[in-house]
């Protein structure tokens, strides 16, 4: 009897230390527009998601399966801020970055966010980096774009969720990996907590 | 002495110069527009929250007529100036409803398509609708702006140009934009801006 007691606080401590952990890779949900201009000289959309990018990428990178990989918001991905990744869903390794979100709030550069008192609320303009050649990024040092980013960390009890929201839009200049040039706009959003 | 029949050919022919004279006066291809703009302000207020506060193109009309002591606001207009700024880009002005005269620069939309920079607009064959990335830059103190060298935020705008046969040239701009404001002289708090703008009446 006071075995199983023990065995039931311990259960109970070690489920309750798992949702403890403050996530810092989520799922990234997009649902957006690229232009393109086509074969007659028209400018056209196309509807693009998440999906669009992950399956552009895992092309390149020769993975078939992409319930494999995920794209996920990685929160300080790199020194310089936030990065959508590319991620092995086995091993949360980082297989690539497909865009980075810079430089939003940078004294430096006369940038900043607009922050509530106790640090759980925030509104920036990131800037948008893309750093290889696919359909829809291109390997460029400069900023290609923008994000208008909602960010918000709700508590519930030791766990911290983070929500980030946005409208973004940046571009990529043609390379061999994208016959024209495009343009892309949309919404983003977090999906569920992986890492 | 003139027939009827000449008479007819008279008026005829005047009514063709004036036509004429009309499409020709009204050939001219603006420049500037009327930039018409909606949206919020994101700041922290006094209790340590972000609110938001609705602002249009009056609200930075008014803002930057305050920093030119201008009291009149139906003597200035803010317009979207098409290559404003060369040769950087295009130009959201305050000018003089008067004269057409630039009074201050509001924002520029600039280095959208600048290859040196890895950036390029999508553009149709005939070169009249774009799609494209600007960069905001904003040159002035006030509530809403702040004076600084690098961009403080983008817009994605649609331009797009329309020629009748006697060459008069509508242009139509819409976009969203946002961008930041740090705390200056004319700004007490960090402040975000986002929107979507329009272009209004052909001004110049």
């Amino acid at each position: 009897m006071k075995t199983f007691s023990i065995t039931a606080t311990i259960l109970v401590f070690v489920a309750c230390n798992l949702s403890a952990q403050t996530y810092h890779e989520y799922k990234f949900i997009f649902s957006g527009t690229a232009y393109k201009t086509n074969a007659a000289g028209n400018i056209v959309a196309t509807h693009i998601t998440d999906q669009t990018l992950l399956a552009d990428r895992a092309r390149q990178g020769n993975i078939t399966d992409l319930a494999t990989i995920s794209l996920v918001y990685h929160l300080n991905g790199n020194e310089l801020g936030d990065t959508i990744d590319i991620i092995s869903n086995a091993t949360g390794q980082t297989l690539t970055t497909e865009l980075a979100f810079y430089f939003g709030s940078d004294g430096g550069l006369g940038r900043t966010a607009v922050t509530n008192l106790v640090q759980t609320q925030e509104r920036r303009v990131d800037y948008i980096y893309t750093f290889n050649n696919s359909t829809y990024t291109y390997a460029n040092s400069d900023s290609v774009g923008a994000a208008f980013t909602y960010k918000s960390f709700v508590k519930r009890g030791k766990e911290t969720n983070a929500v980030v929201t946005g409208t973004m839009s940046w571009d990529a200049i043609p390379t061999e990996a994208n016959a024209g040039p495009v343009v892309c706009t949309g919404t983003f959003s977090l999906g569920r907590p992986m890492f | 002495m003139i027939s009827p029949m000449k008479m007819n050919k008279v008026y005829v022919m005047a009514a063709v110069a004036l036509l004429m004279g009309g499409f020709n006066a009204g050939a001219q291809s603006y420049i500037e527009y009327k930039f018409v703009f909606s949206g919020t302000a994101y700041q922290t207020n006094a209790a340590g929250d972000i609110a938001s506060t609705p602002i249009t193109d009056q609200t930075l009309l008014q803002s930057q007529a305050q920093r030119l002591n201008i009291t009149n606001l139906s003597t200035i207009s803010l317009v979207y100036h098409f290559n404003g700024g060369p040769p950087y880009g295009d130009t959201v002005d305050v000018i003089s409803n008067a004269t057409g005269q630039t009074l201050t620069t509001e924002f520029g939309f600039f280095f959208g398509s600048d290859l040196s920079l890895g950036r390029y607009a999508v553009t149709n064959a005939t070169q009249n609708e774009q799609r494209r990335v600007d960069q905001i830059y904003t040159f002035s103190n006030t509530p809403y702006t702040y004076q600084n060298g690098d961009s403080l935020g983008t817009a994605f705008t649609h331009k797009h140009t329309l020629t009748d046969t006697n060459g008069n040239t509508i242009s139509f701009v819409e976009g969203t934009l946002a961008w930041d404001v740090i705390p200056s002289t004319g700004n007490v708090g960090p402040m975000i801006c986002v929107g979507h703008f329009t272009l209004g009446q052909p001004m110049f």
